[in-house]
């Protein structure tokens, strides 16, 4: 997978779990279609296998968590790391 | 104001299995010329912040809008509050239809049912 011609491994879009605030609804687990997550059925919470599964720019299972315990980084992070990479990539290319 | 319904067809980000199945541009093609829409238009995804800003920028109280999307449960979840925001009411307001995992022609026929 790529994001535009960058490896999609180098841009950290997914999402974190903060399993003390978690509440076991499974909604993300359900939610989500890319498979980003697997179910602990031991501990009850969601964890995340397939990190780069993830649709960058996706952040829908944060949005319906009722006790928002997913996080992740700002678009705005993301966008400038991009870049960075972008140019990082044209500059190697020279 | 016109009270024909507003169709939106939220694309996951084109990136979603839900929806690779599908032709959006038949779809929506289909929905404008053959149902009585005041509009269709695809937004790529609803459910974050430029979805909000979407709906904020857009919604006008006593329109109907029917979106072709995910789960209407969760479509619910993520839109009622904003919905409400701008003095509109998500449940009076806003038909979800769930149009994932099937080809444009059944998805039209979710729509058709609805508006016809």
């Amino acid at each position: 997978m790529s994001y535009y011609g960058l490896p999609r491994e180098v841009i950290p879009w997914f999402p974190t779990v903060d399993v003390d605030v978690c509440a076991g609804c499974q909604e993300c687990f359900d939610f989500c279609g890319n498979g980003v997550y697997d179910w602990d059925d031991n501990d009850g919470h969601p964890v995340v296998v397939n990190p780069y599964n993830c649709v960058i720019g996706c952040s829908a299972c944060a949005k319906i968590c009722a006790t928002e315990a997913i996080s992740f980084p700002t678009l705005k992070e993301i966008a400038v790391l991009i870049q960075q990479l972008q140019k990082q990539q044209l500059e190697n290319a020279a | 104001m016109s009270d024909k319904p507003r169709f939106v067809m939220c694309y996951c980000t084109g990136e979603c299995p839900g929806f690779q199945g599908m032709n959006l541009w038949q779809l929506i093609n289909r929905v404008r010329n053959e149902l009585d829409v005041e509009y269709a238009i695809v937004h790529p995804q609803l459910c974050v912040d430029d979805g909000d800003r979407f709906w904020r920028d857009n919604l006008k109280p006593g329109n109907r809008y029917i979106v072709g999307g995910c789960d209407p449960r969760m479509q619910r979840k993520m839109f009622k509050d904003t919905i409400a925001d701008v003095g509109g009411n998500y449940d009076d307001q806003v038909i979800a239809l769930d149009l994932r995992n099937m080809p444009a022609e059944e998805a039209f026929a979710k729509v058709a049912e609805v508006i016809r």
